[in-house]
């Protein structure tokens, strides 16, 4: 054996441990952080701030409460340092209106008990049906999604991931970035509040997710419990809006900030999102039906402030989808439109899933969405023609470049 | 040394008979094409509804005519641990989604190639780890040549035995669930080839529940594979002798109408020979389709059909209320055939179930003969009675056995 050959073989030995030491380190310890109730609750009003929809923060802030309250810790994972071979999952659960009143009824005469944590059971269930492992969970939307994701990830004692797989809330399954790369929804498994456990092995294509999981919903007394979009360590670090979590954090924590200091919160927070403010008035009117597992709201605002004599109008399929200021569309999907209540900064707190509360003063505000919804393909999914409007997407900063409405910088 | 030999050659004949008993295997006959003719008309006469029989016919002679054989057991021949599942068809979807099927035919979406019906079975065998040895039939009519297709594909015998005794408008409504043997696991098959397991479900209401939800979303249906159960199960839990009895009365019908006699009065004779004074059968009117307003909604058809009398039912009129299938029968205004007993509505020419109409309807202008019958004793225990009554369908009358009701209406002769 001539020299160079021993020096190469020993070059080679050495690099290989190094590279096992350093890899089982790695995989050892990922670096997570165990987050505080202040984080958390300022999460939730964060969660909410990102969802483009009316929300409830009072109830996600008690529920995160509650698992605090039981000795659970909340960890946090970043990002970039997911193991690449992780296995991560999706609290999935449907929720909305239609559900089929004489499932309910017949429920309620059989009283039929009700299971405590669907989404855990999913997880079982899937983990089972797929011999893998769940190691993280990710949050699949803003809004509710956060606290469920939070849950989740306390149940099954794993962090949950620093990131968002849309980055707003959406109505339907499949406007998720994981879905644009290829990447799919099933094998998913769904839990009925009363424990029929489903799995969804194979679909045609994630719209067909889309129209089971709101089958399931549907008959299952208007939701499901459930968890998909199973996916790699490798896949989550390519598939999800990153610092998701941490900007939900920020915005929570900055509008919590401005009130205590009598400030506008609503300035503070258009600044983190470089966002526009787009109206202030209160809500005239709001046309709400509950529909095949969708809340549709047609809203009507009556402007106030600067925009007396104005009007705007908000199209909302669960999530506000496309804003018209005095008649003129001012912003569209995959765009962030968001209502927001002036006083706190958080959502407006509406009635039901998407619908607004008549008489309530909002101001309604937008931001432009991750880039990659804004690639033809992520406008196909989410655009305004998806939602059967006959005209293309024009991004948010044009519309309000149009209007002389500059951002807020 | 003697004495081991002597051990081993008992031993060897031992095992000698138990590989004999092991080929011989359990008594499956192959029926004739004849008999799987018989059986399809019969299974449409069980349907409690118009029915197709030339159309699983055509089918049912294309698999021998490539030359598939069709086998039967006897339930009682069912070894106890055998699977056996009930692979027959679909779950349908009344007032389907229109935007899927919008959706759907926007994006081309392909459908998915071969038996959907045989794809749930063999995704529910994979799921559970089990091969399954024999196909039951969950109810009459369609699901009659879908479990034959089932079993000619896997490769193993029907059983002669059914979940129902009929055909019935929800999963849940099956003897099965009244002897406590569950619907699931179960598995769902969409046409464009989407896979869903029904991993557990709380009862067979659920099951029905998700099925059906599943099938509004998916165009309008899906196929099932489902109940699977030991082959004990099957001897406890399910009406036997199903399949004979659809035999029976197709090839009843089919003779009656070669010799020139009424099909309808060979048929109520061999229904009530088998039934005996304890399940009587009778021809409760005879008249022409005066209405039939069907609408399809929640994943069934609905059906309000009325009847105008003709020859001794003239001046009378009968009114049907469908949910898929024949549910409650009124003779002017009063309750006449309550669920479970069993509302035939059949061609008086032929004796076969009314064809020629979509799913539970009515065809307007033809003449039409009511049978009722009693229905299994099964069904009219408390526990069957209480899954399978009028107050199930949201009428709020008490079930009243057909030979009461018979004695106290009109006497019409025959």
């Amino acid at each position: 054996m001539d020299r160079a050959k021993t020096v190469g073989l020993y070059g080679t030995v050495i690099g290989s441990i190094m590279a096992l030491t350093f890899a089982s380190t790695h995989a050892q310890q990922p670096k997570i952080r165990t987050l505080t109730e202040q984080e958390l609750v300022d999460m939730m009003m964060g969660g909410s701030i990102q969802a483009s929809r009316s929300s409830n923060t009072p109830s996600s802030v008690t529920r995160v409460k509650d698992v605090l309250a039981q000795g659970k810790k909340v960890q946090m994972i970043a990002l970039q340092d997911v193991p690449d071979d992780w296995f991560a999952v999706s609290p999935g659960g449907v929720g909305g209106g239609g559900g089929w009143a004489y499932v309910r009824d017949r429920a309620a005469d059989q009283n039929l008990p009700r299971v405590p944590n669907g989404n855990a059971l999913a997880a079982e269930a899937l983990s089972k049906y797929t011999g893998k492992k769940i190691n993280a969970v990710m949050r699949s939307e803003a809004d509710g999604a956060t606290i469920e994701a939070i849950l989740l990830a306390a149940d099954l004692g794993v962090p949950v991931v620093d990131g968002c797989m849309v980055g707003r809330a959406r109505p339907e399954i499949e406007q998720q970035l994981p879905s644009l790369l290829g990447i799919p929804i099933y094998p998913a498994a769904y839990v009925s509040r009363w424990g029929d456990t489903v799995i969804l092995d194979k679909a045609a294509d994630d719209y067909r997710v889309e129209d089971i999981a709101r089958a399931l919903a549907v008959g299952s007394g208007g939701g499901v419990s459930g968890v998909d979009t199973m996916m790699s360590g490798k896949d989550v670090k390519r598939s999800l809006v990153p610092g998701a979590l941490t900007q939900a954090i920020e915005l929570g924590r900055t509008a919590r900030e401005a009130v205590a200091q009598h400030k506008d919160p609503i300035a503070p927070i258009l600044k983190i999102m470089h966002g526009y403010k787009m109206f202030h008035g209160v809500v005239a009117e709001d046309d709400t039906k509950g529909e095949r597992g969708f809340t549709w709201s047609v809203v009507t605002i009556e402007g106030t402030h600067e925009d007396q004599a104005h009007t705007y109008k908000v199209w909302n399929k669960n999530e506000n989808i496309i804003g018209w200021y005095d008649g003129k569309v001012d912003v569209m999907a995959p765009d962030t439109l968001m209502d927001l209540d002036p006083k706190t900064g958080d959502a407006h707190n509406g009635p039901t899933l998407g619908a607004f509360q008549v008489g309530a003063e909002v101001v309604i505000v937008g931001w432009a969405s991750d880039p990659r919804w804004r690639q033809p393909k992520g406008i196909e999914f989410f655009g305004p023609r998806h939602f059967g409007f006959d005209f293309d997407y024009v991004p948010i900063e044009r519309l309000q470049e149009q209007r002389h409405n500059p951002r807020v910088q | 040394m003697k004495t081991k030999g002597i051990l081993v050659a008992g031993v060897a004949v031992f095992v000698a008979a138990l590989s004999l008993r092991a080929q011989q295997g359990p008594k499956v006959r192959t029926l004739t094409e004849q008999e799987v003719d018989d059986i399809l008309v019969g299974a449409s006469i069980q349907g409690t509804r118009n029915g197709n029989s030339a159309g699983m016919i055509k089918t049912a002679h294309d698999l021998i005519a490539a030359g598939k054989k069709i086998t039967m057991i006897d339930p009682n021949d069912v070894p106890d641990d055998w699977m056996v599942v009930a692979a027959a068809g679909g779950v349908g979807g009344g007032g389907a989604w229109d935007y899927v099927t919008d959706r759907v035919k926007q994006q081309n979406l392909p459908r998915v190639q071969g038996n959907t019906t045989v794809m749930a079975a063999n995704a529910l065998s994979k799921h559970m780890g089990k091969t399954f040895n024999a196909v039951i039939r969950n109810e009459a009519d369609g699901a009659m040549i879908a479990a034959i297709q089932s079993a000619v594909a896997l490769g193993v015998p029907l059983v002669d035995a059914c979940l129902a005794g009929r055909a019935k408008p929800e999963l849940n409504l099956q003897i099965s669930f009244a002897n406590g043997i569950s619907g699931t696991p179960a598995a769902l098959v969409t046409r464009w080839g989407d896979v869903i397991i029904l991993d557990k479900t709380v009862d067979d209401y659920r099951l029905e529940d998700l099925s059906r939800a599943v099938a509004v979303a998916s165009g309008g249906g899906a196929s099932i594979a489902r109940n699977p159960m030991t082959g004990r199960d099957v001897k406890r839990g399910t009406i036997k002798g199903a399949v004979s009895e659809a035999l029976l009365f197709g090839r009843t019908v089919r003779e009656a109408n070669a010799q020139k006699r009424d099909p309808i009065e060979a048929l109520i004779a061999a229904s009530n020979q088998i039934g005996g004074p304890s399940r009587p059968t009778y021809r409760m009117f005879q008249g022409t389709v005066t209405k039939a307003e069907q609408k399809g909604e929640r994943g069934f058809d609905w059906v309000d059909a009325e009847l105008a009398g003709v020859n001794q039912f003239k001046g009378h009129t009968y009114r049907i209320y469908v949910k898929n299938e024949n549910i409650i029968a009124w003779l002017d205004g009063k309750p006449d055939i309550l669920p479970p007993d069993l509302i035939y509505d059949l061609d008086p020419k032929t004796g076969d179930a009314v064809t020629g109409v979509t799913m539970g309807n009515y065809p307007i202008g033809k003449e039409v003969v009511i049978v009722g019958r009693a229905a299994s004793p099964m069904w009219r225990t408390p526990k069957g009675l209480e899954i399978f009554s009028p107050r199930h369908f949201g009428f709020d009358v008490d079930y009243r056995p057909i030979e009461e009701i018979h004695k106290t209406r009109p006497q019409f002769g025959h």
